[in-house]
């Protein structure tokens, strides 16, 4: 069977006019009509081999025949339209029920406005940062999806964004503050040392007081800014290493849930650079210089208020990490197993461990990162510590200038666990079946189906939610309503278990 | 102005060498005032920057500023704001000047929305704004604006000065998200013609916004892909295809900096030229190749060449005095003969005592010639048995050393003394020899103050032309253009050795 093609097993079973059909419908997930053109694509979720795709008629519908018994993934698509995301497979086979299969596309969300100052002129070339609170990794996060500058008219739009809560961040600098290198003592200061302070949805100036703005799918959605100036300072920064290097600036202020607000930015050769239009407030000067081999870095606080300021810069060397991996079981590592770090903005930083499990980063920024493996989905990091940096928790704090040396355990999880999630007594598909503590999650196939491979031994923790894509799944008090109906499963060192489970409704009134 | 007598005159003492005056301590002072306006409108300009040397100021509310506490002297006065033209004005101050009225110009924006056949919006497209240059008579253009289309299809090209432009869609900015990235589109200019020379022009008038809609056919495009032959490994290289115009096309190229192998995506039927350019200066090589796409191509194979050097010989007619000038004195310059201006500048180059002269490195491809000599016509000029004294267009194929040059320069030229008339508008302006043959080489082009005198003018019939305004104005290679101007032309002839005086009456820069 591994033999051969998909194509031909296609063909050949729809020659027996054997075979199982998928067949279903396309609708507007908001109005719920049909779509029609839209494209159809199912490919073998549980095999290699080539997919097919099909386009719906007027009636929305789509229909593909002659496939053998497995698993597809199946997504949709059309211009004008958010695709689908259907994530547990549809499933084939003797008395499965796959022809009234429902593919919703949302239409796509926009936010649109315009940006002004207090004299009710266009702000062109403000940043407009946009926010999304979306759970990533089982957690609510909110992450940074995009940024635009505001065109002539000081307008911006958002478009193409699927239903949900976004935050915008607007910032901007006065165009007339242009004049202040070259006139910042000859001018009025209420030109050459203006600002715009940073503003949140609703026009709020305190990040305490943004509100997300929250999206029905093909919603069109306006938000409006004004921005007012108000009188800012010069920051002279002094950076007197590595005269010939080019360095890069970056300016960054505390704003929402963590996040830093890109404030501006420059490049500079030389010993001195200005940034203009700073306005009161706490920031973060990060400074990069780089010869092509080797980086330095620097990280100032800075605290602005009603005078000009004077920054000195002192670069280190780039902190670097290194250390050693070992398999928990004793011997070697898999080949393609990869240590993974993740800051707060959701960069990511990773370098490849050789099958003896020694690694070495060089050139890391300084900062706050999250630690784990990636590569190998059956590969945990365990009893990990740190020389050089700081632990706490799953997070690594790297100084400026450390040479960090990490020592880890990787656990190679064999156990299973798989089974079938109901609900009234029939099989339910899309479920969210959680497994805790170790922050996994899978939607329920077709038939109810799921499966988790590479589980370590410990004791686990199962449930499944009907509708739970809002769900914080790694996060122990958002599933503390929903334990109830959880089952509690000890796996062995190679254990596999066949868990049926009951899938909870989801709470009401939940974020 | 804030400062204290003493520190202003610090301040304006280092500023002396922009003022025509400088004040001494205690002299008096004076102010300059006035108001900023919109040009078009009339409206007064609040929040324009109005700078002099050494200081600026914002307007308020009424559109005014003042500037006071200035010695005596001459100052540029110059006002700015986004959205318009800048726009200054010299004041002589001593006594004090108020009423000064600053007009800007505003700048225009073009918006439309882009639609395919059947009418639904096309997001990603690049749209460009090409803007005009006259050289020799002939029109070049380049992309001065660039926007992209939103997801309603909509672009905005803002803050464009006067002008005539060229408006197209020139392909898909990025890999559409919503689309088959096998359709794409030839590139379309505004009104719908496929190529530059059939396109229409686009006026923009200060201040007037205008709507342009652009229709594009999407059609099935292909890969191309091939080889660069003679590749050098990781020596920066660059493959380009060029459109009907020679015009860079939008479709992305990928090419592996290790293997010189390449990829085009999204390449409509049509002709095109495919051009890879490797290494710098001497050892630059090139190498093009007409390509007519209407299905996949693989497999291609683009050698490069070497420049090669262009020879040549400037000889002394027998009616030389050689007393009087022992060798010819001659400027040559070869420019390619692309409408778009091509990115590398003319290849210049000027004779020896001998009368032999060479261009170095010049890759292969179409370009015309142009010789100046000292004292003297170009009476014939050869490449080879090509005869080049019409247009003076020459083809270097690749890898093949060109025939020389070969010219001669006559002594029995004419003189043409050009007065301008007292009726005609007051110069400056332009004076253009137009020779009835048609010859390119023949063909001058003089600033006209009051007087101008062409020597060593071929003997034949000729027209001659004045106007006044930017040289520009006359695109006198276009035949359409010389049929308008017609009516404007004075005849002459000139006879070997002639002097002959004729006046001209210098009118506008229209037809």
């Amino acid at each position: 069977m591994t033999g051969l093609c998909f194509a031909a097993l296609l063909a050949a079973a729809a020659q027996a006019s054997g075979g199982y059909r998928v067949a279903g419908e396309v609708l507007n997930s908001a109005s719920g009509r049909p779509v029609s053109g839209a494209r159809v694509t199912l490919v073998p979720a549980d095999r290699g081999g080539p997919g097919a795709s099909a386009v719906t008629g007027d009636d929305g519908r789509f229909s593909f025949t002659g496939l053998p018994e497995g698993k597809y993934s199946l997504s949709g698509q059309r211009r004008g339209l958010l695709p689908s995301h259907r994530m547990g497979a549809t499933v084939t086979g003797p008395g499965q029920d796959t022809a009234s299969i429902v593919l919703r596309l949302p239409p796509p969300a926009v936010i649109s406005g315009k940006v002004v100052d207090d004299a009710g002129d266009p702000v062109a070339d403000a940043q407009v940062e946009l926010l999304g609170s979306r759970i990533v990794e089982g957690r609510r996060q909110t992450i940074q999806e995009s940024i635009e500058r505001t065109d002539d008219l000081g307008a911006y739009r958002f478009a193409s964004l699927p239903a949900g809560g976004y935050y915008l961040v607007v910032s901007g600098v006065p165009w007339f503050t242009k004049f202040n290198p070259a006139l910042g003592d000859t001018a009025p200061r209420a030109m050459t040392h203006a600002g715009y302070g940073i503003r949140y949805y609703p026009n709020a100036a305190d990040p305490a007081a943004a509100e997300p703005l929250i999206l029905k799918a093909g919603q069109e959605a306006g938000a409006n800014f004004t921005l007012l100036p108000v009188p800012a300072v010069t920051v002279e920064v002094h950076c007197e290493q590595f005269e010939n290097l080019t360095k890069h600036y970056v300016l960054t202020a505390a704003g929402l849930s963590g996040n830093q607000v890109h404030v501006r930015d420059g490049v500079e050769t030389g010993d001195l650079f200005h940034f203009w239009s700073v306005t009161p407030g706490h920031y973060n000067l990060r400074t990069e210089a780089t010869d092509g081999r080797s980086t330095w870095y620097a990280t100032n606080e800075l605290e602005v208020a009603a005078s000009d300021i004077e920054v000195d810069v002192a670069l280190h060397t780039a902190p670097s990490l290194s250390g050693t991996v070992v398999a928990e079981s004793g011997g070697s590592l898999p080949r393609q197993l990869t240590l993974l770090l993740r800051d707060a903005a959701g960069r990511v930083l990773s370098t490849a461990m050789g099958v003896d499990g020694r690694f070495s980063m060089v050139a890391i920024p300084p900062g706050r990162y999250h630690v784990a493996f990636a590569g190998a989905d059956d590969y945990d990091l365990r009893n990990w510590s740190a020389e050089g940096g700081r632990r706490e928790g799953d997070m690594l704090d790297i100084p400026a200038g450390a040479a960090v040396r990490l020592t880890a355990n990787a656990a190679k999880g064999t156990g299973r666990i798989a089974g079938t999630v109901y609900r009234d007594g029939q099989p339910l598909s899309g479920a969210l079946v959680v497994l805790a503590p170790a922050h996994r999650a899978v939607q329920s196939n077709s038939d109810g189906s799921y499966e988790f491979r590479g589980l370590p031994a410990a004791d686990y923790t199962l449930l499944a939610v009907s509708d739970g894509e809002d769900l914080e799944y790694a996060n122990p008090a958002a599933l503390q309503p929903y334990l109830d109906s959880a089952k509690k499963i000890r796996i062995a060192p190679g254990g596999s278990e066949n868990v049926r489970l009951d899938a909870a409704g989801t709470l009401p009134g939940k974020r | 102005m804030r400062f204290a007598p003493a520190m202003r005159y610090l301040l304006f003492a280092a500023a002396g060498a922009l003022l025509a005056v400088t004040a001494l301590a205690g002299e008096q002072e004076f102010c300059v005032a006035g108001t900023v306006l919109n040009g078009v409108t009339g409206e007064v300009l609040r929040r324009a920057a109005v700078t002099l040397p050494e200081s600026a100021v914002l307007t308020d509310a009424a559109g005014a500023f003042r500037f006071c506490q200035l010695p005596a002297g001459t100052y540029s006065a110059n006002a700015e704001k986004p959205g318009f033209a800048e726009a200054g004005s010299r004041v002589v101050v001593g006594p004090s000047r108020e009423n000064l009225v600053l007009r800007l110009q505003p700048l225009s924006a073009i918006t439309g929305k882009v639609s395919d056949g059947a009418a639904e919006p096309l997001q990603s497209v690049l749209i460009q704004l090409l803007s005009i240059r006259i050289a020799e008579g002939r029109r070049h253009v380049r992309v001065a604006f660039t926007a992209v289309t939103d997801d309603r299809g909509e672009y905005r090209l803002a803050r464009i000065p006067p002008g005539r432009y060229y408006l197209r869609a020139a392909g898909w900015a990025a890999a559409p998200s919503d689309r088959d990235p096998r359709e794409s589109f030839a590139p379309a200019y505004y009104g719908g013609a496929p190529t530059l020379a059939s396109a229409s022009l686009v006026t923009i008038e200060p201040g007037h916004d205008i709507q342009a809609d652009l229709d594009v056919s999407l059609r099935p495009a292909y890969p191309i892909q091939g080889e660069i032959a003679g590749f050098s490994p990781l020596l920066p290289a660059q493959v380009e295809l060029l459109g009907a115009d020679r015009e860079p096309s939008a479709a992305p190229v990928a090419l592996d900096a290790a293997t010189g192998k390449f990829r085009i995506d999204g390449v409509t039927v049509g002709s095109y030229i495919l051009r890879a350019t490797q290494g710098d200066g001497a050892a630059r090589r090139r190498g093009e190749l007409p390509l007519q796409v209407d299905a996949a191509l693989n497999g291609i194979a683009l050698p490069l060449y070497g420049g090669v050097t262009l020879r040549g010989n400037v000889r002394m007619a027998a009616d030389f005095d050689r007393a009087e000038s022992s060798s010819p004195a001659c400027a040559i310059k070869i420019s390619a003969m692309d409408a778009w201006s091509p990115d590398e500048p003319a290849l210049e180059a000027s004779t020896e005592p001998s009368g032999e002269f060479e261009l170095q490195n010049v890759p292969p491809g179409r370009y015309r010639l142009r010789m100046e000599c000292a004292g003297g016509y170009l009476s014939a000029l050869h490449l080879g048995d090509v005869d080049l004294l019409a247009d003076g267009e020459l083809s270097i194929p690749p890898g093949l050393a060109p025939a020389p040059v070969d010219a001669v320069l006559s002594a029995d030229g004419g003189t043409l003394q050009v007065t301008a008339s007292a009726e005609g508008e007051p110069g400056p302006g332009w004076l253009l020899l137009l020779p009835a043959s048609g010859s390119e080489l023949h063909t001058r082009l003089a600033r006209l103050i009051a007087k101008y005198t062409f020597s060593g003018i071929a003997p034949g019939d000729y027209q001659v032309y004045a106007w006044s305004g930017s040289p520009e104005a006359f695109e006198y290679a276009d035949p359409d253009a010389r049929q308008a101007w017609a009516a404007r032309a004075a005849s002459v002839h000139i006879g070997g050795g002639d002097r002959q005086s004729i006046a001209v009456r210098v009118a506008g820069d229209k037809p």
